[in-house]
């Protein structure tokens, strides 16, 4: 509390009128939805923590033009979308990919099921990563299922029938090949 | 629903339920507050800088001020005042000069009027002692004039003739420092050796060359083949001659 009584005092003391934001508000209201999309692309806790962090040392960068956003909940996770699709290509989600599934699988059933279960819930995400790019941003963008269409299209940058036909055709292709991969078993 | 949509399900619901770590609201804002301090200690430390290097500026400029001016205030004072002394020691030579012409004026008049007037000898008294402290001043002003070294002497003729004597062969020893010029005194000398020496061989080939002209006149005048009847005519002659 004491630190976020530091901060509107730092922070009043640097911005001026027209730009008076509260940090710690956007901080709460936003930050389980920012990690929620950096860690769709990352899929680890700690890198899509340190994108939420640096998106918030981005709004104090910017705080000066902050009245010119329109939306603040689009701008917020366009910034994570881009910081996030940044950091992957430094890390490698498919390293992450065991300790994700692992939280997955239901620890109730049996140990043989448990990681049959593993196994497909890693080969979805292995499909996952070889979809068309286009494809696989919407898909990802679109689990964390807080975005309406138009929103999707602002952040990516596209229409909203370019998302909402990427989106299908995203599912579509990820069935046909999990489906393939089930039947060459 | 599929075994394949089933997995495909539950791993988007998967990323879409995932929670954030506990606390990262609480680490977002401490970094923030640190990010937000530096930034604004940084804007302070260019004003304080900004201001400061204002400040500093103007002291070291007023300091430098005082350092010029304590030292160009004897500098000026100096020159002024070695002027000055420099008239009041002209005058005062001129002074004295006039004071020694009327000194001796006024003993020449003594000996011309025998004796005047106690109003001019007083007078005259009066000139002398004005004349000798005139020549103690400018005994003490020249004893007080700022001293500088003295201008070189011009040499002496046995000095001139002395670095005459001691450098003699400069150009030799520098010669022999530089190969190159050490080389082409070599060449120099070889080239006067063989000029020399090709001149003596022309002498004495000249030297050969000329008996033999000497001695080929008179065989000229011998037949080179003479009968033994007329060497035996011509000696009876020659021993007369001998005779």
């Amino acid at each position: 509390m004491a630190s976020v009584e530091g901060l509107s005092l730092v922070l009043s003391s640097m911005e001026s009128e027209q730009a008076e934001v509260d940090l710690s508000a956007l901080v709460g209201a936003y930050s389980g939805l920012l990690f929620r999309v950096a860690h769709s692309v990352l899929r680890s806790e700690s890198e899509a923590e340190d994108v939420v962090q640096d998106v918030f040392v981005r709004v104090l960068e910017h705080r000066r033009s902050l009245s010119a956003v329109r939306d603040m909940r689009v701008w917020l996770v366009r910034i994570a979308w881009n910081l996030a699709v940044d950091r992957r290509r430094r890390v490698r989600p498919e390293q992450m990919d065991e300790i994700f599934v692992a939280g997955l699988v239901a620890r109730s059933v049996p140990a043989d099921r448990a990681v049959d279960e593993a196994r497909r819930m890693k080969a979805v995400l292995e499909e996952m990563e070889r979809l068309p790019k286009a494809e696989r941003h919407v898909l990802l963008l679109a689990a964390a299922d807080e975005l309406g269409t138009a929103e999707m299209a602002e952040v990516l940058g596209r229409s909203e029938s370019a998302v909402r036909a990427l989106l299908f055709r995203a599912r579509m292709r990820l069935r046909e090949r999990l489906e393939m991969r089930e039947g060459r078993r | 629903m599929t075994r394949p949509d089933e997995a495909m399900e539950r791993v988007l619901a998967g990323l879409r339920d995932v929670e954030a770590p506990v606390g990262m609201e609480r680490r977002i804002l401490k970094r923030l507050e640190n990010v937000a301090e530096v930034r604004g200690g940084a804007g302070w430390k260019q004003l304080w800088l900004g201001r400061t290097g204002l400040v500093w500026g103007l002291g070291c400029g007023v300091i430098a001020a005082v350092i010029l001016i304590a030292l160009a205030i004897p500098v000026v004072h100096r020159r002024g005042s070695v002027a000055v002394r420099g008239n009041d020691v002209g005058a005062k030579a001129v002074a004295g000069r006039d004071a020694a012409v009327e000194r001796g004026r006024g003993s020449v008049g003594k000996k011309e009027v025998s004796r005047g007037t106690a109003s001019v000898s007083s007078q005259t008294q009066v000139r002398v002692s004005d004349a000798q402290e005139d020549e103690d001043a400018v005994a003490m002003s020249e004893m007080r004039a700022a001293s500088f070294p003295a201008p070189p002497m011009p040499l002496t003729d046995e000095e001139r003739l002395l670095l005459r004597m001691v450098h003699q062969g400069d150009s030799v020893e520098l010669a022999m420092l530089d190969p190159k010029m050490e080389a082409l005194r070599e060449a120099e000398e070889k080239e006067e050796f063989q000029r020399f020496f090709a001149k003596a061989a022309v002498k004495e080939s000249e030297g050969e060359t000329t008996p033999a002209t000497d001695q080929a006149a008179p065989s000229e005048q011998v037949s080179p083949v003479e009968t033994p009847a007329e060497e035996h005519k011509r000696e009876p002659s020659s021993t007369v001659q001998e005779k």
